[in-house]
């Protein structure tokens, strides 16, 4: 045993006779046959059965793909109708935003103190 | 340059179908792959020689992940069978004993993962009563102790390259593809469990020899 060289690419054979008998168990016979038994009752998977295991997964991920989808579709809608109230809130001249009938945002009251500024520069310097 | 010197690319040759190189044909490599293909076919007495043929490597490996033979004597069951129900994913021209021993080490740690495995091992197995004397009994309860021990001391990976290795007789690449790891790290983890139970068992295995 302690002769051998440890990098030996070779099975040591005392020490695998000493782990094999300690580590096989008894009955082999019977335990063969029992399982043996086992397997007649169990049926063998299917295609289908293959499929089926796969099944959570594939609907898992499609969730999450539509969920994905879902949120895209509503960014897009949200951008789409927004879009033109905004441009026309923040394009506007200050005259049409003050025609707007309601109170004023925040945003409206800054384009208007700003565009007429704005316009009230120019005006002045011709 | 007119248009008759100019060189127009052909039409890229044919290649007959018959010069292509043909698939290797399914044809299983030895007695259990043909075994293993009996049993694809729904034949249960050919996966029934094969239980014959592993049942004791299949308990040896699942008894050195989970250490205890019943829970061992379980995982070896649940591996059977799911290699059983699971057959038509076989490729018979591999060899089956690597396929199936890596079924038996995840059956074993699924087994580990889903059940709490009790600390306390039986140390050896239930012996015949026929067999030795209490005196040898006792002699070997002690060597079985000692040996339990030095496998429990070895991180897992170490026992099962020691144990496919010098026991079942697995090659290193086997091995390497059982366990998941590149084949330099399967000769390092016997390198070192190998002298890890030499040191542990020396004296038993000096009485031995």
């Amino acid at each position: 045993m302690t002769d051998r060289n440890d990098f030996d690419g070779s099975p040591d054979r005392a020490l695998g006779e000493l782990l094999r008998q300690h580590l096989t168990p008894p009955d082999e016979a019977g335990f063969a046959a029992r399982v043996i038994e086992q397997v007649r009752r169990t049926p063998q998977d299917s295609s289908w059965d293959v499929l089926a295991q796969w099944t959570p997964r594939g609907l898992a991920v499609a969730a999450v793909m539509l969920l994905a989808m879902g949120l895209g579709f509503v960014a897009a809608t949200s951008r789409e109708n927004a879009t033109p109230e905004t441009q026309s809130i923040s394009a506007g001249s200050p005259t049409e935003i003050l025609a707007v009938p309601g109170p004023l945002s925040d945003e409206q009251i800054l384009t208007v103190v700003l565009e007429g500024g704005v316009r009230q520069d120019q005006g002045g310097r011709r | 340059m007119g248009y008759a010197e100019l060189v127009l690319p052909g039409p890229p040759p044919v290649v007959a179908l018959d010069s292509w190189p043909k698939a290797r044909p399914q044809e299983p490599r030895g007695e259990e792959e043909a075994y293993a293909v009996r049993a694809q076919a729904g034949d249960a007495d050919a996966f029934g020689l094969l239980v014959q043929r592993y049942a004791a490597a299949a308990r040896r490996v699942a008894r050195v992940i989970l250490q205890d033979p019943d829970d061992a004597d379980d995982a070896a069951q649940d591996a059977f069978l799911s290699a059983w129900r699971k057959i038509d994913q076989y490729d018979p021209r591999r060899r089956f004993r690597p396929w199936f021993m890596k079924i038996v080490t995840n059956s074993a740690r699924d087994l580990r993962r889903t059940r709490r495995v009790r600390e306390t091992w039986s140390l050896l197995p239930d012996v015949p009563s026929e067999g030795p004397t209490p005196a040898q009994k006792a002699d070997s309860s002690i060597i079985g102790e000692q040996i339990e021990r030095a496998l429990a001391d070895l991180p897992e990976r170490q026992r099962l390259a020691v144990v496919m290795f010098d026991v079942e007789g697995y090659a290193h690449a086997d091995i390497a593809a059982i366990l998941g790891v590149s084949q330099g790290t399967v000769r390092s983890l016997v390198f070192h469990g190998r002298r890890a139970l030499r040191n542990a068992l020396s004296p038993i295995i000096g009485d031995l020899k």
